[in-house]
């Protein structure tokens, strides 16, 4: 903890102060003060140049109408959801290299998932663009190969969806309803190795003692991740939940890139963010995004307001 | 041996990090030309990355700058996919580049606040013409469209300067034709080109290679549906009265729309449609996903027979096949088709085509003189010839002979004129986007033209409505523009009575006024019946 | 909880750990499988990949013609984004220790509304902010310079660094602190002796995670920058993808090249990254 200190002696370390200025000023000026543009750019109709016009909340009440908008929510709300579900390979692979006997093998682990993270994203996401290719790309010929392609086929015989056929390649990003599972699938495996190295962190410190007990009790190992591991890694997995939401409900540049501005066909990929800068940057609507990333932020901020209450992070 | 590698670690990156700023600060530094004044830079964006065009360009700037050499011209090519919100930072951040391609993603509203108004240049002879018969022909008329292509309709100014022409064939690799057929017949009608399809299918089938019998993807195969739809709007347009401009037959089909003379279920837009959904069949499942650069790979590593484009993929393709190629005109049906025949009125001529690559100048631009003489001596006869042998690509002055390889595509003159399209004018952008999006239901394999119809139904004409209305208030500003400059013209012209120049521009904004108020009544008429239209059939 | 001390086993025997191993060996063979694309797809031509778009083709018929166009076509892009990213780092770096042993020293009067005010920019969604910071960026004439990246970079990366350089520094014994300034020593001479020295981990790997973050970032660079030799590695990868010609040969011999800076300083420093993120600094 810091130490406290009286009025008297902080008057002596003012220059202790000058020492955020310089953090302070890059924050105010490159975070805050577009953040208070931005609130008052939203009362306006601006095409991002000197002419502005003031219309009051005309912005917020087309919000309102703003279908392809609460559309986004829609999908943005699913895919919060499915990285809740992308959390679990990261534990999973923390707690399998965790319970490793070697500890010379664990070592090598950790340098072999962090090695992924070489690869910068945009060349995996490209990568991942081109196994999403309905004709060359990996995904198809693997389905194809183990013959899970088959079996989709016939479930949407059963269902009648109409999207798996026989000897048509399946069009990923193509096909409206297949972009969600598409945006779901990217990234299979779903390690992240920042994830994977915190939990290996918290795994740590679980002392050999309990397992022995555990071992003695005749536990398996399932119940050892539920009763021992999970409980004490929970602090970093609650880090890591929250960050994943705040990245997730803002987040649009994995959409950009595999989709385009629009959101793809149908306009299914389309996320807030994504509507933010389309608005912006495509139709020239500068206010009204701005009135759109006001709307996203105060529901982020409600959010994590929530969760705090609920869900006490403990520093 | 940590501390070893962590050092060599972080000493090449110094070594990088020191290597890379120098180079930065090397670019900084503007070059002097050896006279020692600054070297004015111009610099050039377009989206046509193309095979030729770049080097095209780059063949024409070197000449301009052996003419003038305190110039120096780059190019900037940027990629189709981000160009509209690329050009929207640019004019926005006021950092564009002093010539910009228009056509894509420009709104009236881009063009009449950060593009210079040409009209001044275009109706004087073109300087870069010296020496040839066109000596002494204003520039618009060097052209061969009359630079309509330059030209905006609802601004009524020149905005761009053309530099090439487009038409849209359809490519057949010749060696694969004669291994599937047997001959190297191009197919005439659509008959013919139904019926080699199927050809190709049964190939595939009967183990030869999978072949598809036309390379479709989200930006091909519209192409190619649109010219087979407006095959089966060419007897309606005729009804509907002799052919305009394409902004007077715009507005006239509209109108009818409205009064019901046409519609989503009359007989001509089901054929259409269902003209578009059986060629859809031929393209490769999965197609609209599919992106240009995708179909086009496919054409030339010769798994598809044949691909729809413009002639402006003319010059990648030659460049990259290993085969030989022809172009035909899109085959329509024929008259005697059973189904489709009652429709169509004959092959389209190309007579009306405007030319394209257009080329702005913007406000933005430090040097304007130099980029408008850039700009005249890109528009000169000698230039364009210069291009179209480079680039093998059209060109758009008169007078210039086309490169035998562009010969295929050049306009046909003969012919009849196209019908219309289901939305028209691209800037509609409500109702085509409506379209867009339910676009898998007319081609996709479980879809069908009813589901087609069904979707696009109860929203087509309210948002042809939003898209009247949004065109409406873009001509009002245009015409409180041109009031404002109609008033100051008219002050001048009266205190300057022997001022013949003044006279005659007051005359021009004073026709192109009222050309613009008839415009904006026809389209408050439109919106009216647009209104009417909404509120009968909620009923 | 000292960096490379492991703790020890706490699996079954020696002999049940085989089925550990492999299923740890196949997720990450599925993580890597990318990566082997990349490589083995950058050293064939179009038709090559056509053939076999799987199998790496035989080392003699490999192109290298491809990387030396792709050096051509990315080296730029490397260049410029090589200095922008490590500019930013360090900058970065310098006004997080500033600004952390701000807080983490005393409770100075204030200093608890600033952390506020710190905190709730972690939540400020980025996207809300670009249109006014576009705006703002233009007004200060910083369009289309790289300048404009390396200070949003520097902006950007404050709040996570302070907040985790904040806990760093206050686990540090006050003694050391105190004994120092009994040597008469400035708090920027303290900083420099006694906080620096002992966060070399702590520091390397929030260089690597800002480094990384500046090297991938790509939307800023788009809207920002104009001339193409400005370039970042973000945007210049989407030109590539924009090129109408495909050659997936080139393309992916240009993707490793992008991607070697960042191999070359996660080989030199991977025992600090492995470290630094299990030093359980970042318990949250």
């Amino acid at each position: 903890m810091p130490l406290p200190i009286s009025a008297k002696k902080a008057l002596l370390e003012w220059k202790l102060y000058l020492f955020i200025v310089p953090s302070l000023f890059a924050v105010g000026l490159f975070s805050y003060f577009p953040a208070a543009s931005a609130i008052y750019h939203s009362f306006f109709r601006w095409s991002g140049g000197d002419v502005k016009e003031f219309i009051g909340f005309d912005n917020f009440t087309a919000i309102l109408q703003d279908h392809v908008f609460w559309n986004s929510f829609i999908t943005i709300g699913i895919l919060v959801v499915a990285n809740v579900f992308k959390m679990i390979p990261s534990i999973f692979l923390a707690v399998l290299i965790h319970r490793l006997t070697s500890d010379r093998w664990q070592y090598w682990y950790r340098v072999l998932v962090v090695l992924p993270m070489i690869v910068p994203g945009l060349v995996t996401l490209f990568i991942w663009k081109f196994f999403f290719d309905p004709n060359f790309g990996v995904l198809n010929n693997v389905l194809d190969a183990t013959g899970i392609k088959t079996l989709l086929v016939s479930i949407d015989g059963l269902f009648n969806w109409g999207i798996f056929q026989a000897g048509i390649p399946i069009a990923w990003l193509g096909e409206p309803s297949l972009i969600v599972p598409s945006l779901i699938i990217w990234g299979f495996p779903w390690i992240g190795a920042v994830g994977v190295l915190i939990f290996l962190a918290g795994l740590q410190s679980i002392g050999t003692e309990v397992y022995e007990a555990a071992d003695l009790d005749g536990v398996t190992p399932f119940q050892k991740f539920l009763h021992i591991e999970l409980p004490l890694i929970m602090t970093q997995v609650r880090l890591m939940f929250v960050l994943m939401i705040i990245g997730t409900l803002q987040g649009y540049g994995l959409q950009f890139l595999l989709l385009g501005e629009e959101g793809g066909p149908g306009g299914k990929g389309m996320v807030p963010g994504l509507w933010m800068f389309n608005r912006a940057f495509l139709a020239g609507e500068f206010g009204y995004a701005c009135a759109l990333g006001l709307f996203l932020f105060v529901f982020i901020l409600i959010l994590t307001m929530i969760n705090n209450k609920y869900v006490r992070v403990d520093k | 041996m940590e501390r070893i590698l962590n050092t060599i670690g972080l000493s090449l990156l110094a070594l990088c990090f020191v290597i890379s700023l120098s180079r930065i600060a090397m670019l900084n530094f503007g070059e002097r030309t050896e006279a020692g004044d600054k070297v004015i830079e111009i610099r050039m964006a377009h989206w046509q990355l193309e095979g030729g065009i770049r080097t095209a360009i780059d063949a024409m700037a070197k000449e301009y700058m052996k003419r003038h050499p305190g110039v120096r011209i780059t190019q900037i090519p940027i990629p189709e996919r981000i160009y509209r919100n690329w050009l929207i930072t640019q004019l926005v951040g006021g950092t564009a580049p002093d010539i910009i391609q228009v056509g894509m993603g420009s709104t009236d509203e881009h063009m009449a606040r950060f593009f210079v108004p040409l009209t001044d240049i275009a109706q004087k002879p073109n300087p870069y013409n010296k020496g040839n018969d066109f000596e002494n022909t204003p520039l618009r008329d060097t052209f061969f469209d009359g630079m309509l292509g330059g030209f905006n309709q609802n601004l009524l100014e020149y905005y761009g300067v053309p530099i090439s022409g487009h038409t849209t064939r359809l490519y057949v690799n010749l060696d694969l034709l004669e291994e599937i057929t047997g001959s190297k017949n191009l197919p005439k009608t659509y008959e013919e080109l139904l019926a080699l399809t199927k050809q190709v299918d049964d190939f595939s089938q009967n183990g030869g290679r999978q072949i598809i019998p036309i390379a479709g993807s989200r930006y091909n195969s519209p192409i190619l549906m649109n010219t087979l739809f407006i095959s089966q709007t060419q007897k309606k347009m005729l009804e509907l009265g002799p052919p305009g401009t394409l902004t007077e037959n715009a507005a006239r089909t509209t109108e009818a729309l409205f009064e019901g003379d046409w519609g989503l279920d009359s007989h001509e837009v089901r054929s259409g449609l269902g003209l578009m959904r059986e060629i859809a069949e031929e393209m490769q499942p999965g197609f609209m996903q599919v992106t240009r650069d995708d179909a086009s790979f496919y054409f030339v590593q010769g798994r598809a027979l044949m691909i729809v484009t413009g002639s402006w993929d003319a010059t990648s393709i030659s460049q990259q096949a290993g085969f030989p190629f022809a172009a035909t005109q899109i085959p329509l049906p024929s008259k005697q088709h059973p189904h489709y025949g009652n429709n169509v009125v004959g092959i389209f001529t190309e007579a009306g085509g405007t030319a394209g690559m257009s080329l702005g100048l913007t406000r933005a631009s430090k040097h304007p003189e130099v980029a408008t003489d850039f700009l005249l001596f890109l528009a000169g006869r000698e230039t364009n010839q210069l291009f179209t042998n480079t680039s093998k690509w059209l060109p758009s002055v008169l007078g210039v002979e086309p490169d035998p390889q562009a010969k295929p595509f050049m306009m046909q003159a003969e012919g009849y004129n196209p019908g219309f399209p289901l939305v028209g004018p691209s800037g509609r952008a409500d109702t085509n986007r409506l379209i867009a999006n339910n676009f898998h239901l007319l081609v996709g394999p479980s879809g069908s033209v009813e589901q087609f119809v069904a979707a696009i139904r109860p929203n087509f004409i309210p948002y042809l409505l939003i898209d009247l209305e949004r065109e409406e208030r873009v001509i009002i500003q245009g015409i409180q523009r041109m009031d404002v400059q109609l008033a100051a013209l008219a002050e001048v012209a009266r205190s300057k009575p022997e001022d013949a120049m003044a006279q005659a521009k007051f005359d021009m904004i004073s026709a192109a006024t009222s050309a613009r108020d008839r415009t904006a009544y026809f389209q408050q008429h439109l919106i009216r019946k647009a209104k009417d239209r909404v509120q009968q059939d909620s009923k | 909880m000292s960096g490379t001390k492991m703790t020890k086993s706490v699996g079954g025997r020696q002999g049940r750990d085989w089925p550990k191993h492999i299923l740890i060996i196949l997720i990450l063979a599925v993580e890597l499988l990318p990566f082997y694309m990349m490589l083995q797809i950058s050293v064939k031509n179009n038709a090559g990949f056509l053939a076999s778009p799987w199998l790496p083709s035989n080392p003699l018929a490999w192109i290298w013609q491809n990387y030396v166009e792709a050096v051509q076509l990315v080296l730029p892009y490397v260049a410029n984004t090589v200095v922008v990213a490590v500019t930013a780092t360090v900058g970065s770096l310098i006004l997080a220790l500033l600004g952390a042993y701000f807080f983490a020293r005393y409770k100075m009067p204030f200093s608890g509304f600033l952390w506020a005010a710190f905190l709730l920019l972690m939540l400020l969604p980025g996207v809300a902010n670009i249109v006014p910071l576009f705006a703002l960026l233009k007004n200060l004439n910083l369009l289309n310079t790289l300048y404009a990246l390396i200070i949003l970079g520097i902006a950007g990366g404050q709040v996570f660094c302070i907040f985790v350089l904040r806990n760093f520094i206050e686990e540090i014994p006050k003694d050391l602190f105190e004994a120092a300034e009994m040597d008469g020593a400035s708090h920027l001479a303290q900083l420099r002796n006694v906080v620096i020295p002992l966060s070399g981990p702590i520091l390397g790997t929030l260089a690597i995670l800002l480094f990384l973050g500046s090297w991938n970032d790509f939307l800023m660079p788009l809207i920002i920058l104009r001339d193409p030799q400005l370039f970042t590695i973000g945007v210049g990868l989407i030109y590539l993808d924009g090129e109408y010609v495909k050659q997936w040969g080139k393309i992916m011999a240009a993707f490793f090249i992008a991607s070697l800076p960042l191999i070359v300083i996660f080989l030199f420093t991977m025992k600090l990254f492995v470290r630094g993120l299990s030093s359980g600094a970042l318990k949250g």
